[in-house]
């Protein structure tokens, strides 16, 4: 409980004033000769235990009668918490408000959604406190503390809109920890607005440590409120891009690969109706939806043409609108070339050819560099590099990485001779080599047959994945996805994502004493689809996951390819141009993961950091966070005086029955003859 | 230095006198007195009231034969009249420290002292004899009944000099007087009556079994029958160095109980015994009061 007028609360001893009075009174008596003695000390006797009682009670009216008149004009202020009592109206409002996409869940049964509750509590719940404590906004989306003027009308702020980004919990309260320590403050309470989203609230990650003994260390006095928007949504269908793959066949049109993962909240069985957007031009598709999650594929024709385009699928509007579009890009077929990098002869001649390109006078190789200063020169036409040898270093390391983040594809394989490996690079380091046993070979146990490099073809057919020989692989250690693995659980590919692009890692080597990878019924597509995927590099077009868009391409100035649309590249999924390049901004996948945190675990977060929870589960329509209370404590005062009243004027002792019979016995003239 | 006959005199109010002058006090019972009076005889006399024909014993007094019932019936009868006599009266007034309590000007035993003197004026005036017992924690002063004018000085210049002082002993000198009074007296006790009750019921029944007639003025004050006190006091005994300090709306109506009790099994005590019970209150006008005594006490006798 806190109050608006805490200087009143010093007025509280003044409750004892009517014991004093009391007692002041007994010491004022007067001296009554008397006669009638023995009746009263029979009376004494009689009626003291009752009369002391009641006695008692009326002093213990009065006395809350007071209590409650001097709470009542200290304008007490609750949510339900008494761990908060006696505290005063803070000197700063920290708000820290959750935009991500997630938060535009719609609540069952209501037209609001969990951000715009969210808001409309703290708006309430500030309403005291305006004029009093300072309010300041820090949203997931943005970078910069705000500082609000007029809290009541929070829910128009632009930096409390609706966004489809995600947001990184502990990174909102690094940066809240660095603004109090960076401002004078003073005594501080953080509201946060978020529905717990695990995803968004990383409770395993390391920082959460070391931030809240930041919040210990602060001078002033800290505390959380967290305002847990996690109450039953509206049923919600959630689209998300899993891959996008240009298609091109030789004399044959151009094709689109989609493939996107369809969630549903709870599952309803029936179809869905999608719109499909390429380059302006919808078309309805249907959606076998089966179950509460699909996978879904689909082959689409981009006709002759050679232009660089952008597409969506859209769902219609549900529970949360945010999520119900997925965009991509496509570019235009430019020139691009693989560039091989290898010490071996053997290998290096067939990954060259591998990654070679038809010309009108046959099959051209790729160009085959030994490992050098040079080696990585003259890039502009490459969009696959196949490093083969021992990992980057240095300068090559800085370039590779580079090429991938532009959208590049690095293809790297093992060194043929061991070698020590000091420095991983893109997290990855080769260990030693290992040999199968005699006439045996290492069996391929899975692969990523939907997307990426290894996937069935466009007409459905396998890749041989599984027939591929490998007498000799090399162990590597990594942190990056597994596209294939060898029964054993090794892995065989391994992709690093980088920026725009990837860098895969191949454990065995194309020569005989190694795999039948050189016998090409894998290694072909495999390079052949890198190759093209690289391509995207020279393409000029962009995936980026909305909120995660790097500044200088920011500040580059792009636009909504829509004309009219207000979408801001910062807050909004879609498809942006700027100048000749296409960017598809899709929602982060971190927010197509439902699950929440429970409270219980994001109070352990908070460790020894004052944190109060308010869960929003059941009640609807009424404020939890702050309320004025006075009317209670005005209704008990007057409820405590009427009791005292009553008493007062009920049963013995009572001065209205001494009035009623002022007279007290009638005298008794009737004669006994 | 006051002329005692003057002070006595004043207790005497003309107007209350004259008053009472209209109706004389009378005994609800029969009386034994030396003279011929105004009262009823338990004895057959020479009175114009008729009594009853009894027959004749030897022994009897021939003057007193009906001889028309002789002559006409040949049968010997004797035609018996009321005998008619004065009437002893004791005066008993108690004089215990409580009858000093008062919530106005006039304290309990002014009241009783006036009460008895107007009585002993009436009584002595009708040729009754009046008597008065002073009682404290015993009897103080003691003036038998007499019939002669001189007397009823003597009993106002006692009555000036009575004191209310220490406990009393009310019940034990009504005991001691009934077995004193060898004839039937009418016995008037003017107190507060402030003591247990037991004893002082059985004291008026030992003066009824002497056949005494018993009429008791219960005499209280105002505020010990309303007790309304509204802040802490400090009670102090008047009758011992007791005291007590009490919130008067505590106790007030237990206390209205106690006193309801007492006062109606003292009621209930002298009904029984066929005493006279009258509760008075210091600030009712004594006039009207013994004007009431008087004309009750006439028509409870002409019931009878």
């Amino acid at each position: 409980m806190t109050f608006l007028q805490p200087l009143l609360l010093y007025a509280l001893p003044l409750a004892l004033l009517p014991v004093i009075i009391h007692l002041l009174n007994r010491l004022r008596h007067r001296t009554q000769a008397w006669g009638a003695m023995r009746f009263l000390v029979a009376a004494s006797r009689s009626s003291v235990n009752r009369a002391r009682l009641k006695q008692f009670l009326i002093l213990l009216l009065r006395t809350l009668a007071v209590l409650m008149l001097i709470l009542f004009l200290a304008r007490p202020l609750t949510g339900g918490w008494m761990g908060w009592a006696f505290a005063s109206a803070p000197d700063t409002v920290l708000i820290l408000l959750d935009r991500s996409a997630s938060m535009d869940t719609r609540l069952a049964g209501t037209s609001l959604t969990r951000r715009e509750q969210a808001l409309q509590r703290i708006q309430q719940a500030a309403e005291p406190y305006q004029g009093v404590s300072n309010f300041v906004l820090i949203e997931s989306a943005g970078a910069t503390a705000q500082s609000l003027a007029q809290i009541d009308q929070i829910a128009d702020h632009a930096l409390a809109s609706s966004t489809d980004t995600t947001t990184d919990m502990p990174s909102l309260l690094q940066r809240s920890v660095q603004w109090l320590s960076d401002n004078q403050a003073g005594t501080t309470e953080i509201w946060i607005a978020s529905d717990l989203q695990r995803s968004n609230w990383y409770p395993s990650d390391d920082r959460w440590q070391s931030t809240m003994q930041q919040f210990e260390a602060l001078p002033q006095n800290v505390r959380f409120r967290l305002l847990a928007v996690n109450e039953q949504t509206e049923v919600d269908t959630s689209l998300q891009l899993a891959d996008v793959a240009l298609l091109r066949k030789q004399g044959q049109e151009r094709s689109l690969r989609i493939t996107a993962d369809f969630t549903q909240s709870s599952g309803t069985g029936e179809n869905l109706n999608a719109i499909r957007t390429i380059n302006g031009l919808s078309s309805s598709v249907e959606i076998p939806m089966q179950g509460s999650a699909l996978r879904w594929q689909d082959l689409w024709s981009l006709g002759s043409g050679n232009e660089q385009g952008w597409g969506s699928l859209t769902l219609a509007a549900d529970g949360n609108l945010n999520n119900n579009a997925l965009y991509f890009v496509f570019g235009q077929d430019r020139p691009n070339q693989a560039l091989v990098i290898s010490d071996q002869a053997y290998d290096g001649s067939v990954l060259a050819l591998a990654s070679g390109q038809a010309t009108a006078t046959g099959w051209q190789a790729s160009e085959i560099r030994r490992p050098g200063p040079s080696a990585l020169s003259n890039l502009e036409e490459v969009s696959l590099i196949i490093w083969q040898g021992p990992l980057a270093q240095d300068q090559a390391a800085s370039t590779l990485q580079s090429f991938a983040s532009e959208g590049g594809v690095v293809l790297c394989f093992p060194p043929s001779k061991s070698q020590e490996q000091v420095t991983p690079f893109a997290g990855v380091r080769w260990v030693e080599s290992e040999m199968a046993s005699t006439d045996q070979s290492f069996a391929i146990g899975r692969w990523d047959q939907e997307t990426g490099l290894l996937s069935d073809t466009a007409e459905g057919f396998r890749l041989t994945v599984d027939q591929l020989e490998v007498i000799q692989r090399r162990r590597i250690q990594h942190t990056g996805k597994v596209i294939a693995a060898f029964a054993d659980g090794e892995p065989l590919l391994i992709q690093q994502i980088i920026g725009q692009g990837s860098i895969y890692f191949m454990t065995t080597l194309p020569h005989p004493n190694w795999s039948g990878l050189d016998q090409g019924t894998v290694l072909l597509p495999l390079i052949q689809r890198a190759r093209l995927q690289g391509a995207r590099r020279l393409e000029q077009t962009y995936f980026w996951t909305c909120g995660d868009v790097s500044q200088p391409e920011l500040e580059a100035g792009w636009l909504p390819v829509e004309e009219g649309s207000e979408k801001s590249i910062t807050e909004q999924a879609g498809v942006y141009r700027q100048g000749d390049r296409l960017a598809a901004v899709n929602i982060p996948s971190a927010e197509f993961l439902p699950e929440l945190a429970s409270g219980e675990e994001i109070q352990a977060l908070f460790k020894n950091v004052s944190m109060q929870l308010f869960e929003e589960t059941t009640t609807r329509g009424e404020t939890d966070l702050q309320s004025e209370v006075w009317r209670v404590f005005l209704g008990c005062m007057l409820a405590f005086l009427l009791i005292e009243s009553w008493l007062m004027i009920s049963g013995p002792g009572s001065t209205a029955h001494l009035a009623a019979s002022q007279g007290g016995l009638r005298p008794q003239t009737r004669s006994a003859a | 230095m006051d002329d005692p006959q003057a002070t006595s005199r004043s207790l005497i109010d003309p107007a209350i006198t004259a008053r009472m002058a209209v109706q004389p006090l009378v005994a609800r019972f029969p009386m034994e007195g030396t003279v011929s009076g105004m009262h009823r005889s338990p004895h057959r006399g020479s009175s114009v009231e008729f009594a009853e024909y009894r027959q004749y014993v030897p022994g009897d007094d021939l003057r007193r034969l009906d001889w028309r019932v002789l002559g006409r019936t040949d049968r010997y009868y004797l035609k018996e009249f009321e005998a008619e006599t004065n009437l002893r009266c004791y005066f008993v007034i108690d004089c215990s420290g409580s009858m000093k309590f008062s919530s106005h000007e006039v304290t309990k035993l002014d009241y009783a002292i006036k009460l008895i003197a107007h009585l002993a004026y009436q009584v002595i005036g009708q040729g009754d004899a009046a008597g008065l017992v002073s009682v404290g924690p015993r009897i103080i002063t003691e003036i038998p009944p007499k019939r002669s004018p001189s007397h009823l000085q003597l009993i106002l210049d006692q009555l000036q000099q009575v004191k209310a002082k220490g406990e009393t002993g009310l019940s034990d000198t009504l005991h001691e007087l009934a077995e004193k009074a060898k004839r039937r007296a009418l016995v008037l006790v003017f107190s507060d009556c402030f003591t247990d009750l037991e004893p002082l019921i059985n004291s008026f029944q030992h003066l009824r079994f002497q056949k005494h007639d018993v009429g008791l003025f219960h005499i209280l004050d105002p505020q010990e029958m309303s007790f309304d006190f509204d802040r802490p006091i400090r009670f102090a005994d008047l009758e011992s160095s007791f005291s007590m300090v009490t919130e008067p709306s505590m106790v007030r109506e237990a206390y209205l109980e106690q006193f309801r009790q007492f006062q109606s099994g003292l009621q209930k005590g002298c009904h029984e015994c066929n005493g006279d019970y009258r509760s008075v209150m210091t600030h009712q006008p004594a006039g009207q009061v013994l004007g009431d005594f008087l004309v009750d006490r006439a028509k409870a006798l002409s019931i009878r």
